[in-house]
C-alpha cells in the first residue's frame, strides 16, 4: 500500500510498531508516537487516534510488464527476488474510504474488465489485455461523461461513443473522448482471506 | 528539553531549506542529511531530500507502555522497529538494477517520476519512507 506522509498536521516520519491490529501490521509516527493501522490508514491509539492518511494509487506488477510502462523508472537499490507471491491467488482492493471492493484477479483476468460502482463513484477495474500480470483502477468519470469499459479487438474502449484507452495508462487514444484521460484511483493487492479480515463486511467481487 | 533541541533543529533545517532552495515541506521533523544508499555500487539518484531520521523508538511517547487501553485484536509482538524500516531509500535506473523480470514489484506514479520497489524487499523489510516528485510518501507490504 501506498499512503501519503503528509495531514492538515504537516509530514510525518513512520516506523514499525511491531504489533498487529486485527492481523495488520501498525506503524508508529516519530513525531507523538500515535499507533496507526495500515488497512484503514488511520490512528488508532494515542493523541493523534482518529487521523487518517490518505491511501495513494499504486500498483502490483511484474518488474518486466512495469518497465514497459515506465522505461524510465526509478528502482529501489535493493535486491529483488522471487517473492513466492502470485497475482494468480490476490486480489485488487478499490478503497475509497467509505467503502472498500475486492476484485478477485483469476476472475478480473477472465473477464477483462469489470464496470463497477464504489462509495458512489463509477470505477472500472482493468487487466490490461496485452500482460495478464498489468492492473489498474481506474475512475469511469471523464469532464461531462461517464464511460462505461470493454475490452475489444482494438483494446479498452467506451461502449457509448467507442473512444479508446490505454488500458494501464489510461490516455485517451481514438475517438469523441480522446482528449481526455482516465485517472487513477486509490487501489492495492490483498489475498482474499487477509481482505476479509481487514475489511470486516465488505464486498468481495469474484464474477 | 527534547522539544527545545528539536525546535532547534527545526530552524536549522528551514534555514537549509531557504539556502539550497530545495523541497518546503512543512516537514516536522525530517532530517535534511543527503541521499544515502540501502547498499550499492550503482550510482544513485533521488528526487527530493530523502527522509532518514534518528529518532530513538524510546524516546518518543508510546501508546501501549504508557497503559492506553488497547483494541480487542491489538497484539504487541515485536518492539518499535525491530523489523527495520527504510528511511533513507536509494534509487536507481532500470538499466542499472539486476532484477529478474518475473519479479513483482509495487509500482508508483508520481507527476513525473515513477518509482518500483521489490515485493520481496518490501516483504523482509515491510516499509519504505519516501517521496515521489516532492511528495512524502510511504510504502508497505
Amino acid at each position: 500500500m501506498v499512503h501519503r506522509r503528509s495531514t492538515e498536521s504537516g509530514v510525518s516520519i513512520f516506523g514499525n510498531q511491531g504489533a498487529l491490529f486485527g492481523n495488520a501490521m501498525t506503524w508508529w509516527d516519530h513525531d507523538t508516537g500515535s499507533v496507526w493501522s495500515q488497512p484503514i490508514g488511520e490512528a488508532i491509539l494515542g493523541p493523534r487516534k482518529g487521523e487518517k492518511l490518505e491511501l495513494l494509487p499504486s500498483t502490483l506488477t511484474t518488474w518486466e510488464a512495469w518497465t514497459k510502462a515506465h522505461p524510465d523508472t526509478l528502482a529501489l537499490d535493493a535486491p529483488g527476488r522471487r517473492s513466492g507471491f502470485d497475482l494468480a491467488r490476490m486480489a485488487v482492493v478499490v478503497d475509497l474510504g467509505t467503502e472498500a471492493v475486492a476484485y478477485s484477479i483469476p476472475r478480473l483476468r477472465e473477464v477483462g474488465v469489470v464496470n463497477d460502482v464504489v462509495a458512489g463513484h463509477e470505477v472500472a477495474v482493468v487487466i490490461d489485455p496485452e500482460d495478464p500480470n498489468r492492473w489498474v483502477a481506474f475512475s469511469r468519470r471523464l469532464d461531462n461523461e461517464v464511460v462505461v469499459l470493454e475490452i475489444g479487438p482494438d483494446g479498452l474502449f467506451d461502449v457509448t461513443t467507442g473512444t479508446t484507452f490505454d488500458p494501464f495508462l489510461g490516455l485517451g487514444l481514438l475517438g469523441p473522448l480522446s482528449d481526455q484521460n482516465l485517472g487513477r484511483l486509490p487501489a492495492f493487492t490483498s489475498f482474499p482471506d487477509d481482505y476479509v479480515t481487514f475489511f470486516p463486511g465488505q464486498r468481495l467481487w469474484d464474477g | 528539553m527534547f522539544a527545545l533541541i528539536a525546535g532547534g533543529f527545526l530552524v536549522l533545517f528551514g534555514a537549509l531549506v531557504l539556502m539550497s532552495g530545495g523541497e518546503a515541506d512543512t516537514t516536522l521533523h525530517d532530517d535534511p542529511r543527503a541521499n544515502s544508499t540501502v547498499g550499492t555500487n550503482v550510482p544513485v539518484i533521488t528526487d527530493a531530500p530523502v527522509a532518514s531520521d534518528p529518532v530513538d523508538p524510546g524516546s518518543v511517547y508510546d501508546p501501549v507502555r504508557a497503559g492506553e487501553e488497547t483494541p480487542k485484536t491489538y497484539r504487541q509482538l515485536l518492539g518499535r522497529d525491530q523489523i527495520a524500516p527504510v528511511y533513507d531509500p536509494g534509487f536507481t535506473t532500470a538499466d542499472d538494477i539486476e532484477w529478474d523480470s518475473e519479479i513483482l514489484v509495487v509500482g508508483v506514479e508520481g507527476a513525473s517520476t515513477s518509482k518500483a520497489y521489490p515485493v520481496s524487499y518490501l516483504n523482509r523489510r515491510e516499509m519504505v519512507i519516501d517521496h515521489i516528485d516532492g511528495d512524502p510518501i510511504l510504502v508497505t507490504w
